[in-house]
């Protein structure tokens, strides 16, 4: 007779199934069964003692099994909470991945990691003129004279915007030809290029910064200028033409 | 008559021992059949086209289409050959995403014409389209590829029609839709393609090459 094991029913001497619990070899089971055949199973199970249940949640009460996996699922739910707040703690990937501002005011030379920018001069109108071609606007238009310089390798500025304060992007017009920020015009290291830049933008937009980068699309993770325009909120617009003056070559 | 009636005891008392499960698949299959048989599981029709000069709410961008001309040369949009002509579409368009929206190929596309010199091709919806062949705004007459945010301009765009071609009384064009969502294989908040939602507007088109003529 091989001896009980934790957790199995303890044997009580002449009882049917408790033999019926420590009989090990078929034969043992084959007698057990004809043994609770014989004495009567319903008898044998009326006076079997109450079996020891293993672990941590044996000789439980009703209530404190309910409290036990009540409290599993709060600490599930608690892990879950948890996770989900450092999701929202946490940047996203547009976050994480955003570019690198570098900020001024008009008149700072800012370093953009691969060039250098600087605000000469904002003009605000409600007609550009590009040769003998007038166009207006529904907004207000606004030229910057901006200098450029490459520093170190033959580059060109490709993305030119303002920004207003609700995050709106206003790129370069396109109704004019821009090659300074069109990503055409080169900048060769250490020759400083000046020019006009046009952008087109709504009445209300306003807290104005002007980006420039060398990245046509993807400007993730990349230097970009972030200067800020000198413009109140109320822009008083001249009416006649802002002409859009030649680039020029170490002004 | 009895024996009808033990029939269906014996059918009763069967389907009262069965499981749940079996019940549940038995439902379903019972539901689709039914959904099948009543044309539930066709496909459901395009929505019908949207009329000339109702804005639609494609996402990034508010387009109205306000009619359609035929015309002959009309500088900045220069005819490949003199005998050729354009057909026209006039919108008014409104970008509502948060920054200048560059290359507007995809917001108005032509339903297939025979004769159009440009080819066809397959848009997002793999819907078989002409891209236009330029965008002129309506304000001086620029040739445009950008439209920016809160600043809402009427445009024509262009495709050129060969010359002894058939005329068309109306075209149908299709506006791009996108959505604002998670691309989920970069995980960055994009404009992607809504392409089920394509909506097409039939617009008549009105000759114009007599007085497009007068003016060259």
């Amino acid at each position: 007779m091989s001896q009980p094991t934790f957790g199995q029913p303890q044997p009580e001497p002449g009882d049917a199934a408790a033999a019926a619990g420590t009989a090990s070899s078929a034969g043992a089971a084959a007698a057990t069964a004809a043994a609770a055949t014989s004495a009567g199973a319903t008898a044998a199970s009326q006076y079997a003692p109450a079996v020891p249940r293993a672990g941590r949640h044996r000789n439980l009460s009703p209530l404190q099994r309910f409290l036990a996996r009540a409290s599993s699922v709060i600490v599930v739910i608690a892990a879950l909470g948890a996770g989900n707040l450092v999701l929202k703690l946490t940047p996203d990937t547009d976050g994480r991945e955003r570019p690198f501002l570098a900020g001024g005011e008009q008149g700072d030379t800012v370093d953009a990691d691969r060039f250098k920018a600087t605000l000469v001069q904002v003009r605000t109108a409600a007609v550009v003129k590009v040769s003998n071609a007038t166009h207006d606007t529904q907004g207000v238009w606004v030229i910057l004279r901006v200098r450029f310089e490459s520093q170190e390798e033959p580059l060109a500025i490709a993305y030119a915007a303002l920004v207003d304060s609700q995050d709106r992007s206003f790129f370069a017009t396109d109704r004019i030809r821009q090659p300074l920020v069109d990503g055409s015009r080169i900048l060769q290291p250490g020759i400083r290029v000046e020019g006009d830049v046009a952008f087109e933008v709504p009445h209300d937009a306003v807290g104005l910064t002007a980006q420039f980068a060398t990245a046509v699309v993807d400007r993730r993770m990349q230097a970009v200028t972030d200067i800020s325009l000198p413009l109140g909120s109320g822009v008083w617009l001249n009416r006649e033409p802002a002409a859009i003056e030649p680039i020029e070559v170490n002004p | 008559m009895s024996q009808l009636a033990g029939m269906g005891r014996k059918a009763a008392s069967h389907l009262m021992l069965q499981s749940k499960q079996w019940w549940g698949v038995s439902l379903g299959v019972l539901i689709l059949a039914a959904s099948g048989l009543f044309g539930g599981l066709d496909s459901a029709p395009p929505p019908p086209p949207t009329a000339v000069n109702s804005e639609i709410d494609a996402g990034p961008w508010k387009v109205t289409i306000t009619g359609a001309r035929l015309v002959g040369e009309l500088p900045p949009m220069r005819l490949s050959d003199k005998g050729n002509m354009w057909i026209v579409v006039l919108a008014t368009v409104e970008i509502t995403a948060d920054q200048t929206w560059r290359h507007l190929n995809e917001i108005v596309q032509l339903d297939p014409i025979d004769g159009l010199k440009r080819k066809v091709s397959r848009n997002s919806a793999k819907v078989p389209v002409h891209f236009n062949d330029g965008i002129v705004l309506m304000r001086d007459a620029a040739k445009i590829d950008q439209l920016n945010p809160g600043m809402p301009e009427k445009i024509a765009i262009f495709w050129e029609l060969t010359a002894g071609a058939k005329i068309p009384a109306e075209v149908k064009v299709y506006i791009g839709h996108r959505e604002h969502r998670i691309n989920t294989l970069t995980n960055h908040l994009e404009w992607m393609d809504l392409s089920e939602e394509n909506r097409a507007v039939a617009v008549p088109v009105v000759d114009k090459r007599e007085s497009t003529a007068a003016t060259q």
